[in-house]
């Protein structure tokens, strides 16, 4: 019965997926009704007419690219926060507010003022790559930070962990400034561009530079489905239920790191989305993990499409940083979890 | 079967479990009982693995403990804790279905399905499958989580059940249908052993008792042996009144007051 039912709710979310991301696809400063659509795709399998139209241009350089940087993010960042909150055993657990993302800037930012003086033969070979792995590394630092010192005995300590993300964001907040004050204008550029987060960079060779890490990180994590399971039971039940659980957090912990920090690395900080898409899904649907990662792979993908088509047809021909959109639409979550939280006792 | 021999354990400098020394054979149920802070919950998860750093040795089915990998215990080991935080709410058959973890891959199979469904029947929540745990009780939640453990080491003939006071907060049919069911379990050929705070139900229902008092073994035996109204007495500083076994089937004891 509710097996039907949930994959229902995967089919509609599907479908959602779809449909943002035609519309998407369509709508912005040039429009591209559908009908044209079809016709641009169906010459690219032919492509017997050489002559590109400004449509063609637009749809294949920039909106195709741009959606489907999109859709990896947007998947990425939702199934890494499932689970985040998963192995920390908490719903307030997401990548941004508890410092992951900022580590994984604060990589990327070192990255681009050191890089071009320190490491000026990896970012000429890698481009892209070297920019990805060294924001994995500054989450997976983070993470691994955070886990040993938030999670005593197993059980997550809700108030140390967000007090642990405020020092992080802190502290990186101050360290990115510093680079702030000692770049020059162009890497000034990139910079601000990484604190708010917008997929206006994206280009097919972006997308080519995440695809590896997000399928890597999505791939990987729909098989946890059994063990983020039994660990709603608690750490010591998933053990009597044959779950390795070192092995499980450590895993769970570099797949997330690696996603985060490559979706850092290609959009800047997206905040609040990973907080928000678990959370629709629990509310809506079931906690069981086996719909919840897939779910927040097509749900995250989703709703980041969507966001980035705010962000750039609000204001056009101006674009918004995407993270505010995401912001507004994550923070009144944020607050209502954190009421219904408060009420039952889990925050004191 | 389970056979401990000069268990020490440490927390810190403090001194846990001293010297204890128990075996426990196929068939058989064991009530460990004790006041409070004897040590009976931290014996126990020694036994299901979930604390290390002791000394001594736990042999498992013949097995040393410390050889078992936590995949392989649990296809034949299931632990009722003592508190049973649900960090979420799921659907009741889902959660009796996480009892077979152990014996699944990704999906469980049909005959794993019926298995879940026949332990929620026996625990008398049969028509509970589709509703939400936190829609129930808390003896309700309490049996929920029960049948998961019988599912877990369902007709496992060497099986063994660790259970830490399974009987919280459940009404009075209810502590005997899941006594009595624990030493079904025992009949079938399991190893049951079993925290109880409520010494007449552990004479009601133990094959042994193993009495536990500052981390030392005080007596291990048969409850008619074991619970003499001194033995109580020292451990409880609580006078009783014994009741033989003639009259209500089992020894049992009635408080008379403090000494």
């Amino acid at each position: 019965m509710i097996e039907k039912y949930k994959t229902i709710f995967i089919i509609s979310l599907l479908l959602f997926l779809i449909g943002s991301c035609i519309l998407s696809i369509c709508v912005g400063a040039i429009e591209i009704p559908l009908g044209d659509l079809m016709k641009i795709i169906n010459k690219q399998f032919r492509s017997n007419n050489p002559v590109e139209s400004q449509q063609e241009a637009v749809l294949m350089a920039i909106r195709m690219p741009r959606v489907i940087l999109g859709l990896l993010i947007g998947g990425t960042l939702g199934i890494c926060g499932t689970a985040i909150q998963g192995i920390f055993r908490n719903p307030l657990a997401e990548p941004g507010l508890i410092g992951i993302s900022s580590g994984a800037s604060l990589f990327a930012v070192m990255f681009i003022v050191l890089g071009n003086s320190l490491f000026s033969s990896l970012t000429h070979y890698m481009g892209y790559y070297a920019l990805a792995i060294v924001s994995f590394l500054g989450a997976l630092l983070t993470t691994t930070v955070l886990y040993k010192f938030s999670v005593r005995k197993g059980r997550t300590s809700i108030t140390t962990l967000l007090l642990m993300g405020i020092a992080i964001n802190a502290l990186i907040g101050a360290l990115v400034g510093l680079f702030t004050f000692i770049a020059n204008d162009e890497e000034l550029r990139n910079i601000t561009f990484w604190n708010l987060g917008s997929l206006g960079g994206a280009s097919w060779q972006s997308v080519a530079a995440l695809l590896p890490f997000a399928l890597i990180c999505m791939g990987s994590l729909l098989f946890f489905g059994k063990p983020l399971n039994a660990l709603l039971l608690g750490e010591s039940q998933a053990e009597h239920l044959g779950i390795n659980l070192q092995q499980t957090k450590r895993t769970i912990v570099v797949l997330t790191a690696i996603g985060v920090g490559a979706c850092v690395a290609l959009s800047g900080i997206i905040g609040f989305l990973a907080l928000l898409v678990p959370h629709l899904l629990r509310m809506t649907v079931t906690a069981d993990h086996k719909f919840l990662l897939p779910g927040s792979v097509l749900l995250g993908a989703s709703l980041l499409v969507l966001a980035d088509l705010l962000a750039r047809t609000i204001v056009i021909p101006a674009e918004l940083p995407i993270g505010i959109i995401t912001a507004i639409m994550g923070v009144p979550m944020f607050l209502a979890i954190i009421i219904k939280n408060t009420k039952e006792g889990n925050i004191s | 079967m389970i056979s401990i021999q000069g268990l020490n354990y440490f927390i810190g400098s403090q001194r846990i479990l001293q010297d204890v020394q128990m075996r426990v054979v196929g068939g058989e149920l064991v009530g460990i009982i004790g006041p409070n802070g004897a040590g009976k919950s931290s014996l126990l998860k020694l036994i299901s693995k979930e604390n290390h750093g002791y000394s001594g040795e736990i042999l498992i089915n013949g097995k040393n403990l410390k050889k078992y990998k936590i995949l392989e215990l649990a296809k034949f080991r299931a632990v009722l804790p003592q508190s049973n935080y649900l960090a979420v709410n799921l659907k009741v058959l889902d959660i009796v279905l996480m009892g077979r973890y152990p014996h699944f891959n990704y999906k469980p199979s049909s005959e794993d399905i019926r298995i879940a469904k026949c332990c929620l029947d026996e625990m008398g929540m049969a028509g509970f499958q589709e509703r939400m745990i936190f829609t129930l009780s808390g003896g309700e939640q309490q049996r929920v989580q029960l049948a998961r453990v019988l599912a877990q080491i369902y007709q496992q003939r060497d099986g063994i059940l660790l259970m830490d006071e399974p009987i919280n907060g459940l009404d009075l049919e209810y502590q005997q249908v899941i006594l009595e069911k624990a030493k079904d379990l025992a009949r079938l050929g399991m190893c049951v052993i079993c925290v109880l705070h409520d010494i007449n139900l552990a004479a009601q229902y133990a094959d042994q008792i193993l009495l536990l008092k500052n981390g030392k073994v005080k007596d291990f035996g048969p409850p008619e042996e074991v619970l003499t109204e001194e033995a109580v007495f020292d451990m409880y500083h609580t006078k009783v009144k014994r009741i033989e076994k003639g009259i209500l089937g089992y020894t049992g004891i009635l408080p008379s007051g403090m000494g």
